[in-house]
């Protein structure tokens, strides 16, 4: 497990993998998006988490999701925090809402950031950070 | 002054006007690196502060018996300012928060008092909030461990409170076609604000040209939308009404706290209900009933003011407007000195200094004594004489201020408020 602190060979923070998201940083690894539905009220939940907000259950199973979704809202960040950003801004930081529910932050890559709306059809992608994560990132729909 | 009683609270009516506000006082905002080669120690501002307020209240060390501070990992502990100060406490507690924690603490004054836990508490934020912890996640912060839903977030270069703010504004703009034009008028509000307030880091005035003009931190804000970041440390002192009339000032009255209230989940990847509602919506809901007073009985606010559009949302949401107009009502010239309701008399957070909201709190104290520090003139008795010509570097009184509403922010689905009255 690494410390969050920012990595000296990417020159940006990577994502600390706990136990219990490690199905989602597995199924990552292979290019799937996997999030918990629960089996009681077979709603999707986001953030990962130990119980479903929208019942209570604690029961779920980790299940494939479509990839496709919505810009909901995006928001461009014209200045960089850590070494990786310092000639990549301006990013946009956008939510995607997905077809089964939860709002995902990500990037948006494969468009001009002047470019980026709100209502965007979009799909996943993946971003291979270091050999051991991939990131979810996602594009515009049959995009590069 | 009149005051409702027909309005069904949740609370209980009986704590209404029964603590008030005594002394409030703080240093001077400074950024460390252009005052002094080092910056002071948060221990020696607070202890400043709590002696500042305590003479001001006419208070003794032994009339003071209860602390309590809020940090964030940045911060002297009361028990030290205590020390300090020659101040034997019966209760202190020392919690972590930022924005929205004043107005919560005089909550939980009110409640240990009324415990019968101790009698008088001191309220403190010390913080050198430029020179060591900056907001933004430099410095120490960057350092610092992540956790939480932020895990999965910094990879994607998601960062300062700024940048994890603005998708509520961005998503208010494409909503209801609010203009950052519109919220610029809040720092053009505040910077004529701060123009009066000797205090104050910045006292230029500002245009909304100058506002949208100045460059992109993260659109849609704005450099000159974001607050400035500052080094000081204030303090409040809350006790029982009862105790207040034989002190220094006209006592402030508090008629109903809110504390820390949020939507069903705060996480940052905005999950519940629409992004542009903030946690005013739900936070309204107490704070009216049990201040037994509504929007429309308050002569002046002090909205979180954190960013320009953070003191345009809980406006609308705590029902100052109708959902969707905060962009005309900020900018209509009702949050201005001489408008209907002026907001952040003192500059704010934007101009006069951050202080994580405390210092919002005390200036709408010394405005419902009728006694703002500002430029006037002062009379033989020791009091300033208003002039209430609000031309710069002239009075920042608000004129015949009964009723004040203070709204923190902690981030969009966290906010904290308070009523106070002239007593």
């Amino acid at each position: 497990m690494n410390t969050s602190i920012i990595d000296e060979t990417t020159g940006r923070y990577l994502p600390i993998q706990y136990p219990e998201e490690m199905p989602f940083w597995k199924a990552a690894q292979q290019r799937r998006l996997v999030l918990q539905r629960c089996d009681d009220c077979r709603k999707v939940l986001y953030p990962i988490g130990p119980t479903c907000p929208h019942c209570g259950s604690n029961k779920f199973t980790w299940s494939e999701m479509s990839g496709r979704g919505v810009v909901h809202n995006f928001v461009v960040y014209h200045k960089p925090w850590v070494p990786y950003y310092r000639d990549r801004v301006p990013y946009a930081l956008v939510q995607v809402q997905i077809e089964e529910g939860p709002r995902l932050t990500t990037n948006l890559h494969g468009v001009s950031v002047s470019d980026v709306r709100i209502g965007m059809e979009v799909e996943a992608t993946w971003e291979e950070l270091t050999p051991g994560v991939t990131l979810l990132q996602f594009k515009p729909r049959g995009g590069k | 002054m009149p005051m409702p009683d027909n309005v069904d609270a949740t609370t209980p009516k009986f704590l209404r006007d029964k603590y008030a506000i005594v002394g409030v006082g703080e240093t001077d905002y400074t950024r460390g690196s252009t005052q002094t080669t080092r910056a002071k120690s948060t221990r020696a501002m607070a202890t400043h502060a709590v002696k500042a307020a305590m003479a001001d209240a006419g208070l003794k060390a032994s009339d003071i018996d209860g602390m309590l501070s809020y940090q964030s990992n940045d911060s002297v502990f009361s028990p030290f300012v205590a020390g300090d100060l020659g101040i034997r406490l019966n209760f202190y507690m020392d919690v972590f928060g930022g924005g929205s924690s004043t107005e919560a603490l005089i909550g939980i004054a009110i409640g240990v008092i009324e415990a019968g836990m101790c009698k008088t508490v001191v309220i403190f934020r010390s913080m050198n909030g430029f020179s060591q912890v900056r907001i933004g996640g430099t410095g120490a912060r960057a350092a610092a461990p992540v956790s939480g839903d932020m895990l999965h977030s910094r990879s994607y270069g998601w960062q300062s409170a700024g940048q994890m703010f603005a998708p509520s504004f961005m998503r208010h703009m494409y909503d209801y076609g609010t203009t950052a034009e519109q919220v610029a008028a809040v720092r053009v509000a505040h910077s004529h604000h701060a123009s009066n307030n000797p205090k104050a880091l910045y006292k230029k005035r500002v245009t909304v040209e100058d506002v949208v003009t100045s460059r992109m931190i993260c659109k849609p804000l704005h450099l000159l939308d974001c607050c400035v970041e500052t080094d000081n440390a204030n303090a409040i002192i809350v006790t029982s009404a009862e105790r207040a009339r034989d002190l220094q000032h006209h006592p402030v009255l508090i008629r109903g706290v809110v504390g820390r209230c949020c939507k069903p989940r705060v996480d940052m990847h905005y999950q519940t209900g629409p992004i542009s509602t903030v946690a005013g919506h739900y936070a309204k809901e107490i704070l009216w009933p049990n201040a037994g007073v509504g929007p429309e009985d308050v002569d002046l606010t002090g909205s979180y003011d954190a960013f320009t559009f953070t003191t345009m949302l809980q406006l609308e949401d705590y029902g100052f407007c109708k959902k969707g107009e905060g962009g005309a009502y900020v900018s209509d010239g009702t949050i201005k000195l001489g408008g209907k309701r002026p907001n952040n008399t003192s500059g704010g957070h934007l101009c006069e200094g951050y202080t994580h909201g405390i210092a919002m709190v005390i200036e709408n104290v010394r405005q419902l004594r009728h006694d703002a520090d500002d430029s006037c003139p002062i009379g033989p008795d020791g009091k300033r004489r208003h002039t209430y010509d609000y031309r710069e570097g002239g009075c920042r009184q608000v004129k015949d201020a009964e009723v004040s509403a203070n709204m923190g922010w902690a981030m969009p689905g966290t906010g904290s408020a308070l009523v106070m009255r002239r007593g």
